[in-house]
């Protein structure tokens, strides 16, 4: 040691640095004998090296706190003045704290806790006290005001002699577990909720069929009050033995994956009987296998009902068409096809099955094909109105010739329904036979001409009686002829009315003017002709002879006194053409005296019955009686299709 | 310091190293070694006096040398536990449990009469 090379102050300072130095070490072993001291660390060539001295326990207790720093959980210890005395790096990292910082402060300055339910404090404080550990979940808020949702495992630290020490808590973090589990549990109650709102029967079974769940409403829809003596039975015990066959291939067939959907009947508990329209499907797991069944069953009861009765009223319906000859087009534009049912054929007149009919594309070329020719252009028109949708509706009638060569008339109504785009959906068309009404329609226009014909008629011949009859009588006898006249024409009117003008029938004509001598008929009045209707115009005419004839026969001729007859008969002879031959012949009354002058009576069965008839008329004067003949044309005196069986 | 039973010159010094002191920070820094009962002890106490004395105005850096024993480097030898107070100047050291309250208050300054 060369000391020239030190200054005195230099050698001073280390002196003192020493003395320091010497202090401290002193300082140190002190503490070590005085026990205070856990664990020396000197420096090395190789490094630090650590000598502990407190033997067995100091170790142990730093193997402890090695362990501890490698959980993965967060691990906290305290002292009884809630100190932090450990902290892992785990806590660390869960409290975002650095455990520097953190040691010796109280917890509260790492987190507060809340607790979830209201009796948790005292619970765990209990728990602590009465056992020394607790174990439970609450909530940890950090210093930047996030919370999280902690499980902790609690436990009191001891000393030698038992004395408590404090608290270690081992810390887990369920945050996003409870989250998850919270979210399944709102997730499985709003399943629930969405099963409990359903008006249906909802079930879930097990794979083997055991229910385990039923819906309030399924509860109340089959009269069950308690569910759970239920539970765990077999969903087919449900049913009748016949459907429990179907319920349980259903369940078979969702245990497999495959969902199936039956129809079924069944009583409830409360003996109600049900319909059931059944959907049972399977609920799988992440790997396709079937955890649970699930099975919905809607009652159907009304709707079956309801169903049973609208084929009644279709039936009623179709029956209703069928007799009124009405049938229907239905059109539908989506799916562009038309339809017609059972009675269209049979209505329209075709020999064919209504698909052939009219269903298809060329079901109105085969329509048209029935149509007359002279409404066929008017038809296609309406039909391409109709099957475009181009109007809204619309009416139109026209003639089909049948295959039963039978002539229609038919009448279609159409109307169109559209979106609200105002593209056309669907169409309906009534197809109405109005033949009947046709035909009534003409009759109705034949006879309002034959009135109006016969009406004026009629007047131009009651005033030429009543000019005639005025002429030849007195006023008393005018008054007594003429109304004895005109009854004589309205009993050939009724008789005319009564066949709606299209003819009357030669005996009842007779009959209804020979009237005042109905009980003769047979004895004195002896009839004979076959039956044979006259034209409206022939009866006017040969009803006013005979009515002439017969008041004479009952005044002057045959008629008048007890004894004499009248032969009247009717005949078509065969000449050049058929000609009806009417004869009035009387014999056994009073003389006959021809008359002086020609009367208005005369001119009746002259004249004017020639004229009716446009045929002619022969009056004889014999002695024994009155002959006259009448003998017209029978094209001009009987109705058409009558000759044949009056000859 | 409100203390009128001290004297004068006592209570002006007093007063002025308070007013001083009171500005300081204190830097500290506890060697412990795992979780043995000493360590925790010292790591309670010396927090404790901590926050009774030096509220807002210290920096405490606990250093477990069973985990980072090169954090004792350039310390020689360092004893488990032991408290060295870095500033303000000049440096001392604590052994022990950090029990001794009174002794440490003096060591940092802090003891009744000097600065609180």
């Amino acid at each position: 040691m060369h000391v020239g090379l030190y200054s005195e102050q230099g050698v001073l300072a280390e002196n003192a640095e020493l003395r320091a130095r010497l202090e401290a070490v002193e300082d140190v072993l002190q503490a070590i004998r005085s026990g205070e001291v856990d664990a020396l660390v000197v420096e090395s060539a190789v490094g630090p090296h650590i000598y502990a001295l407190q033997g067995v326990d100091a170790a142990s207790n730093r193997f402890r706190g090695d362990i501890l720093a490698q959980v993965s959980d967060a691990v906290i210890a305290t002292d009884n003045n809630h100190r932090i005395t450990y902290m892992n790096a785990a806590a660390e990292k869960q409290y975002d704290v650095g455990v520097s910082g953190a040691l010796g402060k109280l917890l509260t300055t790492v987190y507060r806790s809340k607790w979830i339910n209201p009796g948790d404090e005292e619970a765990a404080t209990n728990a602590l006290r009465q056992r020394g550990e607790w174990r439970g979940e609450s909530l940890h808020v950090r210093l930047d005001g996030r919370e999280l949702r902690v499980e902790s495992s609690v436990t009191m630290l001891q000393g030698i002699i038992g004395q408590p020490e404090g608290l270690l808590a081992i810390i887990r973090d369920i945050t996003q577990r409870a989250l998850a589990h919270d979210r399944l549990q709102e997730s499985e109650a709003l399943y629930l909720s969405v099963l409990e709102v359903s008006p249906d029967c909802l079930k879930i079974v097990d794979n083997s069929g055991k229910l385990e769940y039923m819906n309030s409403s399924g509860c109340k829809l089959m009269g069950i009050d308690d569910f759970n003596l239920w539970r765990g039975r077999h969903w087919s015990s449900l049913w009748s033995a016949e459907n429990a066959q179907t319920v349980n291939k259903a369940v078979a067939a969702a245990r497999g994956g495959i969902a199936t959907r039956f129809e079924a009947y069944g009583t409830t508990t409360g003996g109600v009987f049900k319909w059931w329209d059944v959907f049972v499907s399977p609920i799988l797991d992440n790997r396709g296998q079937t955890l649970r069944i699930f099975a919905a069953s809607r009652d159907i009861t009304e709707r079956k009902r309801a169903n049973a009765q609208l084929r009644e009223s279709q039936a009623r319906l179709s029956h209703a068409a069928n007799a009124a000859m009405l049938t229907y087009v239905a059109a539908d534009f989506e799916r562009g096809y038309l339809q017609t049912p059972e009675n269209f054929a049979a209505v329209m007149g075709f020999a064919v099955q209504r698909e052939e009919a009219l269903e298809g594309a060329s079901g109105p070329q085969f329509l048209l094909d029935h149509v007359i020719m002279n409404d066929r252009l008017r038809v296609a028109t309406a039909l391409g109105k109709f099957l475009s949708g181009s109007e809204p509706s619309g009416k139109f009638d026209y003639l089909v010739l049948g295959d039963d060569d039978i002539e229609r008339c038919i009448e279609t109504v159409w109307s169109v329904e559209y979106a609200f785009d105002g593209k056309p959906l669907r169409a309906f068309a009534t197809n109405l036979d109005i033949s009947e009404r046709k035909r009534a329609e003409v009759k109705t226009q034949l006879l309002m001409a034959e009135v109006n014909h016969r009406a004026k008629n009629l007047l131009a011949v009651v005033q030429a009686v009543a000019q005639q009859t005025a002429k030849h009588d007195d006023p008393a006898t005018f008054v007594e002829r003429l109304s004895e006249r005109i009854g004589g024409l309205a009993a050939s009117h009724d008789l005319l009315v009564k066949n709606e003008w299209q003819g009357v029938d030669m005996a009842d004509l007779v009959r209804s003017q020979l009237a005042h001598f109905q009980d003769l008929i047979g004895t004195r009045v002896q009839l004979d002709g076959r039956p044979a209707r006259l034209t409206p115009s022939a009866a006017q005419g040969i009803g006013m002879a005979l009515h002439e004839l017969a008041t004479n026969a009952g005044k002057y001729g045959a008629l008048s006194n007890s004894v004499g007859q009248v032969q009247l008969s009717w005949h078509i002879v065969m000449a050049i053409k058929p000609m009806v031959l009417i004869s009035w012949s009387e014999t056994g009354g009073p003389n006959v005296i021809p008359p002086k002058r020609k009367g208005f009576g005369q001119m009746v069965i002259g004249r004017m019955a020639e004229a009716a008839v446009d045929g002619t008329a022969e009056i004889e004067y014999r002695e024994s009686g009155i002959s006259w003949t009448l003998s017209a044309p029978v094209a001009d005196t009987l109705e058409k299709g009558w000759e044949a069986d009056a000859i | 310091m409100n203390n009128s039973n001290n004297a004068v010159g006592e209570f002006v010094g007093t007063a002025e190293a308070t007013a001083t002191h009171s500005r300081v920070q204190y830097v500290l820094r506890l060697y412990i070694i795992g979780n043995t009962p000493q360590s925790t002890r010292a790591i309670t106490n010396i927090r404790k006096i901590c926050e009774e004395h030096l509220e807002g105005r210290y920096e405490l850096e606990v250093v477990d040398i069973a985990q980072h024993p090169i954090l004792a480097k350039g310390e020689q030898i360092i004893a488990a536990p032991t408290l060295i107070k870095k500033l303000p100047l000049p440096l001392r050291r604590f052994i022990g449990d950090m029990s001794h309250t009174e002794r440490i208050l003096v060591g940092l300054d802090l003891s009744q009469g000097a600065a609180t």
